[in-house]
């Protein structure tokens, strides 16, 4: 036992020194079986669960993955959750999983996995293990034969700043961070091993027809264009909301500074007679006057988080209409002959 | 890893004699039976075996309508196992866990590992372990109970009755699923079990295993794609339109092989077959009739909303793309600008000298374009912006 915690402790250390950025995740068939069938028996209701693997150099294999129960809003709860993780853990490492943590997964719908809490966990995470992802499956869209599989993971310069909770204008502006900064994608490879592969060459069906051709031939796609306007716009809304946040924080700030003027005016003058009287003139600066208490600015991070669903929501809608122009020209072609 | 073995031997079951097939009954290979003579279960615990084969035969039971679905995620989680199994151990067993449906279709959904020990006359199961997990699988998904369990290897061997003896205490007639993970048969073989208990009088004699229908047809694994599954390493996922292409190569390749079945027919080349031909008009039937006319109207009409959705989404983002550029870049410069006047948009320039005044016409432009279509989405920022950018030419000019 000592013997392994040596090593890996070593190889820890090694990691620290070189660790290279993370460029592939490398998923096994069975994590990626086991992800889909989770977040498919819940749907639409969302849930989460734990990735386990390996961190090889600039690869990280996630090998298995285990589901976490339904969260209630509990206290007690909490500390069963904490349990459970432990126990499967424990037992998974038992038959010889391999037993690091490497980030979660949870399902979404339509794609609409920007928030806060994801950040949070995020940055959760990233304070016990070195390196992790989450990676995100949306049910919905694999009814349309589509594998909406993501690894994502937040980029180096978002954490930082996410740690000094800095969201102001100023601040991004030095760091040159934009929305699309927030999040990286990491590429995905499914990796299965040789007995797998022999097992469903062995099994692949004869027909020429797979589930996922029927489910990519179906002409109606509108429930979910319909569904992804209408978050569309819901997104756009609270945009625009966030806007007004930021007018008003502007057109006081300017009212502000006109006031800071007129009083600084009003003390020149004063002073300026004062002066003339002989007497010693008073300070420009008064602290403890209200209109010199600097008024916060609000954060942008909301802002951010929005504006990437926004673009989520353009590009699965994006994609959607690509396949049915497809679709629709194949059933032109159809109909002619 | 040593504590591992220490939880081993809590349930631990033996038989004295080794274990031997009786008789064969009508399915030719797959029947075994195995004497179980020291079975825990059974209050006598030392049995004599019977051969009174004409009494036994009247325990073949009809079993005809029990058959067994399998999950992909179970065969990958089994051959998992297996790649992962301690060293020397020959073979991998876990518990089977999913739902019986009324019709008795043994739907297997999921399945865990649990460690054995195994020599020549013992078994030896860590149920403690088969508990814990059993506990944990019930907190995800109270539905998936347990209905069985597997074992690599083929067919039944002489252990399996006894810890098929052990799960059918936790639950009545659970399913046997065997995996040939070392290929013996040069195939796959993947078999799904049932036992029944024979006895003669109130004396047990013996378990027979018979074979049971398994569906192996697993949809779930063909959304996902055999290409992905099927290999060792897949180095990325299919995109939407890949996908896309590839479903409609298919589709053409079908279309074609009917095509030149149909021509074969005709010429009298081959054979014709009532039932094809059946299946062919129907398919054809299922085609919906309309007029071309009508046919182009709802094309049509389909065609442009798809374009306007499209042109919806890219004028949101190319809004954001702006919004991005002027609110991070430029948006407290010009703000001050539009507040506090031109002294302020020089000093806003000093600090953001990239945004040229060629960059502002082009910027017009699209908000320009933008405007008239983004009004149905949200008003946005547009006209704070277009106030912005209407000053800062004015000083720029």
């Amino acid at each position: 036992m000592a013997n392994t915690m040596g090593r890996s402790f070593l190889q820890a250390v090694a990691t620290e020194e070189a660790a290279p950025p993370l460029r592939v995740v490398q998923m096994e068939g069975l994590a990626v079986l086991k992800i889909i069938k989770h977040c498919k028996e819940f749907s639409p209701s969302l849930v989460t669960g734990q990735l386990l693997g390996l961190d090889v150099g600039s690869v990280l294999e996630v090998t298995n993955c285990f589901p976490f129960p339904t969260r209630e809003e509990d206290d007690e709860n909490e500390a069963d959750g904490a349990n459970y993780q432990l126990e499967m853990m424990r037992c998974l490492r038992e038959v010889n999983v391999d037993n690091n943590t490497v980030g979660w997964y949870q399902s979404t719908l339509l794609g609409s996995y920007q928030t806060v809490e994801l950040i949070e966990t995020f940055m959760n995470y990233q304070e016990n293990i070195r390196r992790c992802v989450c990676i995100i499956y949306d049910p919905s869209r694999s009814n349309q034969g589509i594998l909406a599989l993501k690894a994502l993971k937040l980029t180096d310069s978002f954490m930082d700043l996410y740690r000094h909770n800095n969201f102001t204008g100023e601040k991004l502006r030095e760091k040159r961070l934009s929305w699309v900064d927030i999040f990286e994608e990491i590429p995905i490879k499914v990796s299965n091993s040789a007995l797998i592969s022999a097992f469903m060459t062995e099994l692949e069906p004869e027909s020429p027809v797979l589930q996922s051709d029927l489910d990519r031939l179906k002409l109606s796609t509108s429930p979910f264009m319909e569904r992804n306007l209408e978050f569309l716009i819901e997104c756009m809304d609270d945009l625009s909301a966030e806007q007004n946040k930021f007018q008003y924080y502007y057109r006081n700030l300017s009212r502000q500074q006109a006031q800071q003027q007129a009083w600084l005016q009003k003390r020149r003058t004063e002073n300026m007679a004062r002066k003339a009287a002989g007497e010693e003139p008073l300070p420009e600066e008064d602290p403890s006057n209200p209109i010199f208490k600097p008024i916060p600015e609000p954060s942008r991070l909301d802002c951010f988080l929005i504006t990437n669903q926004v673009a989520n929501y353009c590009n699965q809608i994006n994609g959607a209409a690509g396949q049915s122009f497809s679709r629709l020209y194949l059933m032109k072609a159809l109909h002619e002959n | 890893m040593g504590s591992s073995n220490n939880n081993l031997g809590k349930f631990l079951v033996g038989f004295g004699s080794k274990p031997r097939p009786i008789f064969a009954f009508s399915r030719p290979k797959l029947p075994f039976a195995v004497s179980s003579s020291l079975l825990p279960s059974s209050p006598e615990t030392d049995l004599v075996m019977a051969s009174v084969n004409k009494t036994m035969l009247l325990f073949h039971p009809s079993t005809s309508n029990v058959s067994a679905r399998i999950h992909p995620v179970v065969l990958f989680n089994i051959c998992d196992c297996y790649v992962r199994r301690p060293d020397q151990a020959e073979r991998v067993i876990g518990t089977l866990l999913g739902s019986v449906s009324s019709e008795g279709v043994v739907e297997i959904k999921n399945s865990y590992a649990v460690p054995h020990n195994e020599s020549a006359d013992q078994v030896a199961l860590d149920i403690d372990y088969h508990h814990t997990m059993y506990v944990s699988h019930q907190k995800v998904n109270p539905k998936e109970v347990i209905v069985g369990w597997y074992s690599t290897g083929a067919g039944v061997t002489g252990g399996s009755a006894l810890i098929h003896d052990f799960y059918s205490r936790e639950v009545a007639n659970p399913v046997h699923l065997t995996v040939d993970t070392g290929f013996t048969n040069g195939d796959t073989s993947i078999k799904a079990y049932i036992s029944f208990n024979l006895s003669l009088g109130d004396r047990q004699l013996a378990a027979q295993f018979q074979e049971i229908p398994l569906d192996l047809r697993m949809i779930e694994a063909e959304r996902v794609g055999f290409d992905i599954l099927k290999m060792t390493i897949a180095d990325k996922l299919p995109n939407d339109l890949e996908a896309m292409e590839s479903t409609m190569e298919r589709l053409r390749s079908l279309i074609d092989d009917l095509y030149k079945y149909v021509d074969g027919v005709v010429e009298g080349r081959l054979p014709s077959d009532k039932d094809i031909g059946r299946f062919i008009a129907d398919s054809l039937a299922s085609l919906p009739n309309i007029s071309p006319a009508a046919f182009d109207k709802v094309f049509n009409d389909k065609i442009q909303d798809n374009y306007a959705l499209v042109y919806l989404s890219s004028l949101a983002r190319t809004q954001l793309a702006i919004a991005e550029k002027l609110n991070t870049a430029a948006q407290s410069s010009f703000w001050f600008c539009l507040l506090q006047g031109e002294g302020w948009l020089q000093k806003g320039r000093k600090t953001d000298p990239q945004i040229s005044f060629l960059n502002l016409i082009q910027l017009e432009v699209y908000i320009l374009l933008a405007v008239v279509a983004i009004e149905s989405l949200s008003a946005f920022n547009i006209t704070s912006l277009r106030a912005g950018l209407a000053l800062g030419r004015h000083e720029l000019g």
